[in-house]
């Protein structure tokens, strides 16, 4: 990819079901190398809401928005269970793609890449291996600080967020869904290997609902 | 005033010094294979020494025999001690194998005197006051606990037994046990096991560097992880955390917050952190004075035969775990 040299990166993000739609918005319009023109979002209050709050136009269809010649990448910020589809859909329309995590809800869906040429499958929203910390800790195990990593035990807690993350057919799962990601993306930068067998606990412990919320997962 | 015998003056028989303290109970005789250990303790305190329970059993008269041997002389040192008469306070594990735990069982069974295992942890104050606080529902229902307790191998065991595996049961039935424990006295029964580790593993070095971290289940629906470890390096701090999620509430406490005097420096010869938290009466002094009492008023101590047996079986079943990648069941058909 060519750099931008002076012309700022221009964004589009698709949806603001994700809370985290708004943290990208507000870190675009921060940064002197990007600009946001446009979202899309099918809900016409939560779409008017954010377009107004951070002065842009609103798209009802993530499709119109893709057909804007001025945008060079999006983010995709919907539930779940559209992240391939509008990922797959942005890259066919010669967008960059940033996808939420997780890339799909099930491994076939994250797969497919409908013959996109592969330069323009899309970056994860899994940001701990850039953070500072992450970065530091790389550091530490790439120097051979630590010999042999023989273990890594990690969490990752949080509220409950409800609405379409305890609906399994918009989230596809639920605290295991959301939230291992994170922690296995980190062991397999820390690590370099892939993971070759997975045992978990799971299950609904804290909240009157027909998804897991607590879980423990284990992996070698 | 009890008559107590202690067998084995290393370092954990040497903790329970605290007889010393106690109105109601004298140690009067020590035993260690190794003569100037038993020095140690007999001199300090005036006791006998002996080399062998067998030889302390036959010169003095004992009401109480505590055992701080290695785990593989538990069984038989019990058993010897309950058919001589005498009460009987057992370090853990209650025995290496489960086996030799339904026989120390049976003994204790045709037994005159009481037994109880030193599953410690249940007299450490936050650990105590935890479970109290549980117990009377501050948190709700226990859903989801993690622990952990890790520090470096000691490596001043009587010829290293507890460097092997075979020995040892390695950092899981040493060290996990008393979460182990602990986490059935606080959150039930223990449905099913499963645990990844070093122990089969020539990367723990012997047990040297024996790590694992256990999942459990427990019947009551709640999960538990349990993280310990022998491969902190050398002088390295010892850790101990424990964090609840119940249904209406979080509670989380560690050793390293509440520890008062952070010591480093030589323990039987070996640099080592030697952390503190002195007390007026120290855990291990208390878990010995419960005992002595429960024997003066004919009470069932707290840690009873069959509690010392669950937390080795659900220890063993983790073992296993570790051994065959599979997870195993508890208490039914697998």
């Amino acid at each position: 990819m060519t750099p931008q040299s002076a012309r700022p990166l221009r964004f589009g993000i698709i949806s603001f079901a994700h809370m985290h739609a708004t943290s990208y918005a507000r870190c675009i319009q921060a940064n002197p190398d990007t600009e946001l023109v446009a979202v899309a979002d099918p809900d016409p209050e939560r779409g008017s809401t954010w377009a107004g709050r951070f002065g842009v136009p609103l798209y009802a269809d993530h499709r119109e928005l893709l057909e804007r010649g001025d945008i060079d990448a999006v983010i995709v910020t919907t539930a779940n269970v559209e992240h391939a589809a509008m990922t797959l859909d942005a890259a066919a329309a010669g967008k960059h793609v940033l996808c939420e995590k997780p890339l799909a809800t099930t491994v076939a869906d994250g797969r497919d890449d409908r013959g996109v040429p592969a330069r323009r499958l899309p970056g994860h929203g899994l940001p701990l291996p850039l953070s500072a910390r992450g970065r530091a800790g790389q550091e530490q195990v790439d120097a051979g600080k630590l010999g042999r990593i023989l273990a890594i035990a990690g969490a990752n807690r949080g509220w409950m967020p409800g609405g379409w993350f305890v609906d399994r057919a918009q989230a596809g799962g639920g605290a295991v869904m959301d939230h291992t990601v994170h922690v296995a993306d980190l062991i397999r930068w820390f690590t370099g290997a892939e993971f070759a067998e997975v045992y978990a606990e799971a299950g609904t412990l804290f909240h009157d609902l027909d998804i897991d919320d607590a879980g423990l997962p284990r992996s070698a | 005033m009890l008559r107590v015998g202690l067998i084995g003056a290393g370092l954990i028989g040497q903790v329970h010094r605290a007889y010393g303290n106690l109105r109601n109970a004298q140690l009067v005789a020590v035993a260690d294979i190794r003569p100037e250990k038993a020095a140690e303790v007999g001199e300090r305190y005036g006791s006998r020494q002996f080399a062998t329970l067998d030889d302390l059993l036959a010169a003095v008269d004992v009401d109480v025999i505590d055992i701080c041997l290695p785990t593989p002389l538990h069984a038989s040192h019990t058993i010897r001690a309950l058919e001589a008469g005498k009460h009987v306070i057992c370090e853990k594990p209650i025995t290496r194998t489960l086996e030799e735990a339904r026989q120390v069982a049976a003994a204790v069974e045709r037994a005159a005197g009481m037994f109880t295992v030193g599953h410690v942890v249940r007299f450490f104050p936050e650990y105590a006051r935890a479970h109290d606080l549980i117990a009377a529902g501050e948190v709700g229902a226990p859903r989801v606990v993690h622990t952990v307790r890790v520090g470096a191998f000691p490596p001043w065991s009587y010829r290293n037994w507890m460097g092997d595996l075979d020995q040892s049961g390695g950092v899981i039935l040493d060290l996990a046990c008393h979460e182990l424990d602990w986490l059935r006295w606080t959150c039930g029964e223990v449905t099913r096991v499963f645990a990844r580790g070093l122990a089969y593993s020539h990367l723990a070095e012997g047990d040297s560097r024996d790590h694992s971290l256990i999942v459990l289940r427990f019947a009551s629906g709640a999960m538990a992880h349990v993280e310990v470890s022998w491969a902190v390096p050398p002088r390295g701090p010892f850790v101990t955390k424990v964090e609840v999620a119940g249904s209406r509430g979080l509670m989380s406490f560690d050793n390293q917050s509440s520890m008062s005097i952070r010591g480093y420096w030589n323990v039987e010869g070996i640099s080592t952190a030697a952390p503190e938290s002195p007390l007026a009466v120290g855990p291990h002094q208390a878990e010995i004075a419960h005992f002595i009492d429960c024997i003066e008023a004919g009470r069932q101590p707290l840690v009873g035969v069959e509690d010392a047996i669950k937390a080795l079986e659900v220890s063993l079943a983790a073992l296993e775990s570790v051994r065959t990648g599979l997870p195993v069941t508890l208490g039914g058909a697998q």
